[in-house]
């Protein structure tokens, strides 16, 4: 952990210093994780490699200005995060409108039951409030303790973690009803 | 029951990123990078392109930026068009002898010959006084 912070530090200052090869490499370290966090929330990888370019672009821009007071993966999340509450706030009408809804499906299996409790989590993921959605994106997404979770969205560990008790319970009724 | 409910959350909400290409990713990244930065360009040569056209017109195209020049532009193109003698100002023709010939002509030809007398009396008073 310690020792990836230095590595991210290390690519940054180079960065810093005119190398954009240190870029790439940093780029190529945290994108497979960045892609996974962004295709749970849009069940697109299209649509997640998308996003995934708007915060690299994000990065390119703001890199040069990094002041190594937190981990760059904290730094990272941050914007992550800022990220998909932004795509799930404009796409929240489509949801209202329904217009992404899970046509019925003919034949039932394991995976269409999945894929139909998915889509219908993550409607109810977009009507949770920012905190407590984002909340339950760094904890069930990507196992993020509570610290680290305190850390990112820049609250107290209690607060996170009542957040998240009140999401999981909402989330968990949605589920056990369909 | 806890930790239950958070895997069941998990086992639903979460599923594989599938085969990522990193360098397409990367090429389709710079190419965007390249693109901002193009229209940053552009448009910082826009933003410039328009303040040295509002600084332009405002100084050549004629528009004077305070009352006074205003007034010296007018006293200017009104003396070049004045025939009576003594309105005209004096260091005009001090300074360019051209214009005193051009106006003693004109006043010759106009058949003032006392105001073209008085004309060099004046040039040479200006003369002697320097």
């Amino acid at each position: 952990m310690q020792n990836d912070m230095h590595r991210d530090h290390e690519l940054i200052r180079k960065f810093q210093n005119g190398d954009s090869k240190s870029f790439d490499k940093l780029v190529r370290i945290h994108l497979p994780e960045m892609i996974g966090f962004f295709i749970t929330i849009t069940h697109d990888k299209m649509l997640a490699e998308d996003l995934a370019q708007d915060v690299f672009l994000k990065l390119f821009k703001y890199l040069k200005n990094f002041r190594f007071e937190s981990s760059f993966k904290t730094y990272l999340y941050r914007i992550n995060l800022n990220t998909a509450n932004t795509w799930i706030t404009r796409n929240k009408w489509r949801n209202i409108l329904g217009l992404d809804k899970v046509p019925e499906p003919m034949g039932w299996s394991k995976d269409v039951e999945n894929d139909w409790k998915r889509k219908e989590l993550k409607n109810a993921i977009a009507r949770l409030p920012k905190k407590q959605r984002s909340v339950v994106l760094l904890r069930i997404n990507n196992q993020f303790s509570f610290s680290q979770i305190s850390k990112i969205i820049g609250i107290s560990e209690a607060t996170a973690k009542v957040n998240f008790h009140h999401a999981k319970k909402k989330l968990v009724e949605i589920i056990n009803e369909t | 029951m806890k930790h239950n409910s958070e895997e069941i959350l998990t086992q639903v909400f979460v599923h594989s990123s599938g085969e990522l290409n990193t360098d397409d990713f990367l090429k389709r990244l710079h190419r965007k990078i390249e693109e901002k930065k193009q229209n940053l360009k552009t448009i910082n040569l826009s933003v410039l392109m328009l303040v040295a056209l509002v600084f332009l017109s405002y100084t050549k195209l004629g528009i004077s930026q305070t009352p006074e020049m205003a007034l010296y532009y007018l006293d200017e193109s009104d003396n070049l068009f004045k025939t009576d003698f003594w309105d005209i100002d004096v260091d005009l023709y001090y300074f360019d002898l051209d214009y005193s010939n051009v106006l003693t002509y004109f006043l010759l030809k106009e058949g003032d010959l006392w105001e073209t007398v008085e004309l060099f009396n004046e040039i040479l008073l200006i003369e002697e006084e320097s």
